[in-house]
């Protein structure tokens, strides 16, 4: 059993077996760092607890591919905040499956949006010019009837 | 209220910033502007203070976790979304526009883009005087009935929808040949709306517009009179004559070729239309190719054994199916469709796979029969995942499923006899650079 730390001080439980589905803990097990317990300072508790159970589910019911579809849906049905925090640390602990999943639901919330409303999302700010984002909107306007 | 989280320190060190060094802003990437100087800096000041306290309160908020996604992360996200909305996230902020300009995440897309059909069709909703050519493209995922939507162009582009005719495409760039000028060409990417005008050496018609992986560069093989062959190389946007196919017979040049193995393969024409029999080339050599490394023409009989007329080989097509050269035959009388595919290329081995009898007039699902259709047509323009794209001319586009024996309408320009379909992918590829980007 791997005993993991997330950065709020929570600890949990994994096997082993089902630890190695992320790359990162994998070759953190390799290199002999586990001996005691793996740090993970770049987690928090809840969301580790998320992704350990992404891991479990897709370490026991491996052949069952209906079954995980269904999971995923399910799974991504988080709020913002928290899917983010999710593919930061899925990107973390190097998890791919989990990571392709949540890219792509973010890539698919974001693919009818407009500019703004994809800015919102990812609360960043605008930072051309007036005159830039008008050159912008002309230079790459694909217009369909 | 608003020195909350703002430190007064904070503030002196903007305005000693801001009076020692006017250009500090260009360091971290904000934009020079222009009101800066001119004595009027003190407002110019203010105002950049207060941009910068809203920037720091936005971002200390719960959500402010968004802000730290790294770029492999967005680079990822951005990757799953086709050409047009990445090109919309340009707009985001600077961050975006430089991750998705770049060369690697260009390469990376193209290669994961889906393929769509690009349509040119006579536009008789544009009716003023004479139907005009216009640009169509087939968009699969869309939930429309007709699935084909039409493309504008910006007015500034020095290439008018009415006289110029589509021929080819590759990496997301379009080839067209000046109707009138008919040695004059354009290589248009109709995402970044970036255009190229090229001449050649003289009247002629482009064969092949391929892209050249040894070297790097997207290139025009080019016919002329005197039936003369040329290449024109995108990165160098140079001409070169290369030798002629020693056969006599040039390659179906209104068709674009199927490229695989390093060649282009096209079936041999005999350079305009033709009825008896002698002029067509025999069936011996009924394929020609081209091989991107040597430069030379060489021909290889087609499969299926000598044709009982040569006229048939009008209705040949050669395409690429899973990285293997595909030869799709649909007889006369468009009742039958024989696809052969090349298993061995070395060898030259080619297997009848399948031999279709697409019943597009009847049977389980049949297309409706529309209007008039004095030209009754059937060509394969793509074949995919076991679908074949079919240019039904009046009936559309239709995708037919070889295994279940279903069609699916895909749509139709306004109006559909003297169209063509090109093979296209949506892609963000930089005509102002030399060369393609590389990996």
């Amino acid at each position: 059993m791997i005993v993991l730390n997330s950065s709020d001080g929570a600890t949990f439980e994994v096997e082993e077996s089902v630890a190695v589905q992320s790359q990162t803990i994998k070759h953190m097990i390799e290199d002999n760092c586990a001996d005691t317990s793996i740090p993970l300072p770049n987690v928090n508790g809840v969301t580790l607890a998320r992704v350990l159970e992404y891991i479990k589910k897709h370490a026991e019911a491996k052949d069952d591919e209906e079954g995980l579809k269904s999971f995923d849906a399910e799974f991504v049905k988080v709020d913002q905040a928290s899917l983010f925090e999710i593919i930061l640390a899925a990107n973390y602990l190097d998890i791919k499956g989990l990571l392709d999943l949540t890219c792509q639901t973010v890539a698919d919330q974001i693919k009818d949006l407009t500019v703004e409303e994809v800015r919102a999302i990812f609360n960043i700010m605008n930072d051309f010019t007036p005159e830039e984002e008008a050159k912008l909107r002309n230079d790459h306007a694909w217009a369909f009837e | 209220m608003l020195f909350r989280h703002v430190d007064i320190n904070f503030f002196l060190l903007l305005f000693i910033l801001e009076y020692f060094f006017k250009d500090w802003t260009l360091l971290i990437g904000w934009p020079p502007q222009t009101w800066f100087s001119g004595g009027r800096w003190c407002f110019a000041c203010i105002a950049l203070v207060l941009r910068r306290i809203i920037s720091a309160l936005s971002f200390r908020g719960s959500d402010n976790v968004v802000a730290q996604l790294p770029d492999d992360v967005v680079i990822d996200i951005l990757l799953r979304l086709p050409a047009d909305r990445v090109a919309d996230c340009r707009r985001v902020c600077r961050r975006w526009r430089s991750l998705t300009s770049s060369d690697y995440f260009i390469i990376l897309h193209l290669d994961r883009s889906a393929p769509l059909i690009f349509v040119q069709a006579t536009d008789l909703t544009d009716w003023r005087g004479t139907g005009k050519l216009a640009f169509y493209i087939l968009d699969q995922a869309s939930n429309r009935r007709n699935k084909i939507k039409k493309l504008r162009l910006r007015p500034e582009i020095k290439m008018s929808q009415g006289d110029t005719e589509v021929l080819d495409s590759c990496h997301g760039l379009l080839l067209f040949r000046d109707a009138f000028a008919r040695w004059r060409y354009y290589v248009f990417n109709p995402l970044t709306q970036e255009l190229l005008v090229l001449d050649g050496p003289n009247e002629g018609a482009s064969c092949a517009f391929f892209y050249d992986p040894s070297a790097n560069e997207l290139k025009i093989l080019y016919l002329c009179i005197g039936f003369q062959f040329f290449i024109y190389s995108l990165g160098g946007r140079s001409w070169r004559k290369i030798k002629s196919p020693p056969s006599g017979s040039p390659p179906q040049y209104d068709t674009p070729p199927a490229i695989c193995n390093g060649a282009l393969h096209w079936i041999t024409s005999c350079g305009r239309i033709a009825d008896a029999e002698e002029d067509i080339p025999p069936c011996t050599s009924g394929i020609t190719i081209f091989g991107m490394d040597t430069e030379d023409f060489s021909t290889l009989p087609h499969p299926g054994g000598e044709c009982n007329s040569r006229v048939n080989h009008r209705n040949m097509r050669l395409l690429v199916v899973d990285e293997h050269l595909s030869f799709c035959n649909v007889y006369r009388g468009y009742t039958v469709i024989d696809i052969w595919l090349l298993e061995d290329y070395a060898s030259w081995a080619w297997v009848r796979k399948w031999c279709l009898r697409p019943n597009l007039y009847g049977g389980p699902r049949p297309l409706e029969s529309e209007c008039y259709s004095f030209s009754r047509r059937l060509e394969v323009v793509h074949f995919q995942n076991g679908e074949l794209w079919l240019d039904c001319g009046e009936r559309g586009l239709v995708l037919y499923h070889l295994d279940q024996n279903t069609f699916k309408k895909l749509g139709r320009p306004p109006t559909s006899y003297e169209h063509r379909c090109i093979h296209y992918t949506k892609s963000l590829v930089p005509l102002h650079r030399a060369a393609l980007p590389q990996d």
